[in-house]
């Protein structure tokens, strides 16, 4: 009996610049400053990458990180690769750097075709230009169905089918079913980026990562150009000014970071009043009034202590 | 002839020496065991402290106990129990070294006349001295709930102690009351406790002394027997750890990679020798626990059980920590501050906050195994290079003024580092503004770093993410390098601390600002108009304090610029309350380091301050956060360069 073949699960992932708020840029020579550039992982496609390791655990697979990327990215890479995947691959050729998603989804296909990849899993949202292009391009060069906002995976069978959670409207959920190939884009919401071991990073810090280019993929650089060129970017607005967050200074100074980091997403405090109805009512006028729901009558209340 | 016959009214004294042999037998397998577990830990590499001074320490803690008297009561009685048994011991070998090897082979006998009269006295004496103490210690360790001994057989080692007392001084009596002989009133109090068996007929007197002088003994040996498979092993395991202390400085956790970056694949999961060493050495005396911030309110941490918890776990997995359990202290390790109170108290001053570094980074960085609310700071510290997460180019914002502007990596002089704190946290950058100004206005020469800074190291190191504090290191060193620091002042004492011990040597000197405007102030080169009339306490910063001892400095200069002497804390110094910020504790979402504050702000209002000050921006971040949250009218908490500053403007 022939012993069933691993899945090859291919994970796309990109390296990102942020420009954090507008320092570092200069209006006038419309250039940035590289010092000001900060280099990371797209986070959702750390999420893809996460949940691709969690399906290794529950089948037999192999994980590829695929990435276009020049080779002064492969360092903020290796911490990503770390996480523990099996191989990882890279794309890069000379007109390569402003490539969009499309032309990027198409480069990358070719090497996902290369890899005879099974199940492909990206990060829905770009977060340095904001698009969720990549996953629906790469379906249709690959000529598979996509899933897209995924949160989390199932897998039902040895080699599939693969259950999609996906979030939907009104905190619910979507599962779906789905065979394999498939091309799955990620979102966060269920799964937390593992932090890799120390000897996996040393590890992936000496190991070195295969280049693929033009040639050896065999990729026509008209079709390219012609993708690249395909959507124009008219013009951009620059972003409101974030809104400055203060967190409520009764809380514990690590919760107010906490706040303050997030933006005020995190735990609501919650307050449990019991006892008599009589006695609740005034607690709740208090809450209401330190929570700045309305007014109280110029006294200050110190009803909870 | 003052003297006495050895084995008086002992039929079969052969038995003794086969019983000594059993004993003897029992102490050295389990004495083995200890060597075992020893020799399963890591061998260390590098140099150690010169031997002699660890020696000298060793010798002088041992006979006259300095740091064991920290505690009064408790210390005399161990001193009494130590000297107590120590002379009865040489006591007895004494007699052994007559009767078995110079008697009967150079027919050599001392014990008489005069040497046997101070002989007796002295025997008799410290004996009196021993029972005290371990009366003592048993009234402590069961009548009070909270001191109580953790493991029986410990309790069991403490009661014969006091059964070999109390044998041995009825068997001295009843010999005494038996024979009636004169010399004997050298022992005092065989001599009085003789009296109460002068009407006991002689025949029983003779049996029942034969009996309880055969129980002495094998209560005796049973207590050698025991050493090793209790806590009195530490009566071997301190001085060997003493003595084999492989630390410089306190706080400092062994670098984890050697140059260039390699890992030896045992460094992480295994702990080193001294380290297990350290680990038989604790006693359980719950000194740490007392003093321990954390302690009282946490669910499971005490330095005192992680330490046992430690032990038992890594003997049982035969020194992997990988197989100590998550649970108790050991899980819950992620709230300790790291303020070194326990190592201030501890009577051996075992690296317990080593340990616990130690367990951390094996639980981040080999195991990945942490508390999840830790990740988006190392992400942060990782991609930004600071916990705020805010970039690098951030950490010039808050820089107001042109004078100020221009010093940026263009300045001579003293490099004024700021840290993460002070760069980015809106209440300490008031601070750090207001250090500028004071430089400024006393006409220093100073330089920023400003982008070019990183990181010192220090939260992702006392949070077990030794690579990551690396990385920061080697980049710090290098802008040193670049622009050819000599002499930097750190204004916060966590980066103080990482820049002065735990980085590699580089060239150059590392002051805190109090010592910098101490010096600044006696100089006269900085001063104020007009003194504070208000009362101040001080409250010491752990890094500060108790990791450097500096004490002195910060006081000088309130005694310069306060009307009043200035209040001192009830806790004040080496046993200062740690503001809960410290060891990555600012950082986590736990409650314990809010409560901690508290208790510190009503310390402070109870001795009736109107300004808390400190010199460190996690307790003022910490202490002010508190005074809201309690709404305590009429204090307030600063930092030292701004009560300065307050007056100079």
């Amino acid at each position: 009996m022939e012993e069933t073949k691993s899945v090859q699960i291919i994970v796309c992932c990109r390296v990102i610049r942020l420009l954090c708020e507008e320092r570092g840029f200069d209006p006038v020579k419309g250039s940035v400053d590289p010092d000001f550039l900060v280099r990371m992982v797209n986070p959702t496609d750390e999420h893809a990458l996460e949940m691709a390791l969690l399906l290794r655990g529950r089948m037999k697979a192999e994980i590829t990180v695929l990435a276009v990327a020049p080779p002064e990215d492969e360092e903020i890479l290796r911490r990503s690769l770390a996480m523990g995947v099996d191989r990882a691959c890279r794309i890069w050729d000379s007109g390569f750097e402003t490539l969009r998603a499309s032309a990027t989804a198409y480069v990358l296909a070719a090497g996902i075709r290369r890899l005879r990849g099974d199940l492909i899993l990206c990060g829905q949202r770009a977060m340095d230009t904001n698009e969720m292009e990549l996953g629906g391009y790469l379906a249709e060069f690959l000529s598979l169905p996509q899933i897209s906002g995924v949160t989390a995976l199932e897998v039902a069978g040895e080699r599939g089918p693969l259950i999609c959670r996906r979030r939907a409207e009104r905190m619910g959920w979507d599962l779906v079913k789905t065979p394999i190939p498939v091309v799955v884009t990620a979102e966060r919401g269920e799964n937390e980026p593992r932090y890799p071991t120390i000897f996996s990073i040393l590890a992936w810090l000496e190991k070195e990562i295969p280049v693929l280019n033009r040639a050896s993929l065999g990729i026509d650089e008209e079709i390219l150009k012609d993708w690249n060129t395909m959507v124009k970017v008219l013009g951009w607005t620059r972003p409101k000014p974030k809104r400055i967050f203060t967190p409520p200074s009764d809380l514990a100074p690590e919760e107010r970071i906490r706040l303050a980091l997030t933006g005020g997403l995190g735990t609501k405090q919650a307050n449990l009043l019991t006892g008599e109805a009589r006695e609740i009512v005034p607690q709740l006028v208090d809450v209401l009034i330190k929570q700045k729901f309305f007014k109280g009558n110029g006294e200050k209340s110190n009803g909870r202590g | 002839m003052e003297t006495r016959e050895i084995f008086w009214n002992i039929a079969h004294p052969g038995w003794m020496y086969v019983l000594t042999l059993l004993a003897l037998l029992v102490f050295f397998s389990g004495l083995y065991g200890h060597l075992r577990f020893w020799r399963e830990g890591r061998k260390l590499t590098g140099t150690r402290p010169p031997f002699l001074p660890r020696l000298r320490s060793f010798l002088s803690q041992a006979f006259f106990h300095p740091r064991v008297l920290k505690k009064r009561s408790s210390g005399l009685m161990h001193l009494f129990i130590f000297w107590g048994f120590l002379i009865l011991f040489l006591g007895t070998l004494l007699i052994s070294l007559q009767e078995d090897f110079l008697g009967p082979f150079f027919g050599l006998f001392f014990l008489h006349g005069p040497f046997y009269v101070i002989y007796s006295f002295l025997l008799d004496l410290f004996g009196f001295l021993a029972l005290l103490g371990t009366g003592g210690i048993l009234v402590r360790r069961y009548f009070p709930r909270e001191s109580r001994i953790l493991h029986w057989p410990d309790g069991l080692a403490l009661w014969l102690f006091f059964a070999v007392l109390v044998t041995g001084f009825l068997t001295e009596s009843m010999r005494i009351a038996a024979t009636r002989a004169f010399p004997e009133r050298f022992s005092p109090l065989g001599f009085i406790l003789a009296r109460l068996f002068y009407d006991i007929n002689l025949q029983t007197l003779k049996e029942s002394h034969a009996l309880l002088w055969w129980g002495h003994l094998i209560l005796a040996l049973g207590m050698i027997a025991l050493i090793p498979y209790t806590r009195l092993f530490h009566l071997l395991s301190v001085p060997w750890f003493m003595i084999s202390d492989p630390r410089e400085a306190r706080g400092v956790p062994a670098p984890v990679f050697s140059e260039p970056l390699r890992l030896s694949p045992d460094r992480l999961t295994r702990f080193s020798r001294p380290h297990l060493i350290s680990l038989d050495a604790c006693t359980q005396c719950r000194r740490c626990e007392e003093v321990c911030p954390v302690a009282p309110d946490s669910d499971g941490f005490s330095p005192m059980r992680m330490m046992d918890e430690l032990r038992k776990g890594l003997r049982f997995s035969r020194n992997d920590l990988g197989l100590v359990k998550d649970k108790g202290s050991v899980g819950r390790i992620w709230e300790c501050l790291t303020c070194l109170s326990c190592e201030e108290q501890c009577p051996v001053s075992l690296p317990v906050t080593d340990q616990v570094a130690e367990v951390r980074r094996h639980r981040v960085m080999a195991l990945s195994r942490f508390p999840s609310e830790i990740i988006p700071l190392f992400r942060n510290l990782e991609i930004f290079g600071d916990p705020f997460g805010m970039g690098r180019y951030a950490r010039e914002d808050w820089i107001q003024g042109e004078g100020a502007k221009r010093k940026l990596r263009g300045g001579k002089g003293v490099l004024v580092w700021m840290g993460c704190q002070l760069a980015f946290h809106d209440r300490s950058r008031k601070v750090a503004g207001s250090f500028l100004k004071l430089l400024e206005g006393s006409n220093i020469d100073f330089t920023l770093l400003g982008k070019e800074e990183t990181c010192c190291g220090d939260l992702a190191r006392r949070l077990g993410n030794e690579y990551l504090s690396r990385k920061s290191v080697s980049q710090n060193i290098e802008t040193f390098r670049k622009y050819g620091i000599q002499k930097i002042v750190t204004l916060c004492p966590h980066c103080f601390h990482a820049l002065k011990d735990e980085y590699p040597p580089w060239g150059g000197e590392v002051l805190h600002y109090t010592q910098f405007l101490a010096k600044l102030m006696e100089g006269g080169v900085l001063s104020v108009p007009s003194l504070l009339d208000q009362k101040v306490a001080y409250h010491d910063s752990c890094y500060l304090g108790r990791y450097h001892q500096i004490y002195e400095e910060p006081r000088s200069i309130l005694k310069r610029i306060v009307k009043d002497e200035p209040i001192e804390m009830v806790r004040n110094r080496a046993a200062s309350l740690c503001c809960g910020g410290g060891g990555g504790g600012f950082w986590m979402r736990g409650n314990w380091g809010e409560r901690i504050n508290q208790k510190r702000i009503k310390e402070a209002r109870d001795r009736g301050a109107q300004i808390l000050c400190t010199s460190c921006p996690y307790c003022l971040v910490m202490l002010e956060e508190a005074i809201r949250n309690q709404e305590i009218k009429g204090l307030e908490a600063m930092d030292l360069i701004e009560v300065i500053d307050r007056l100079r403007s």
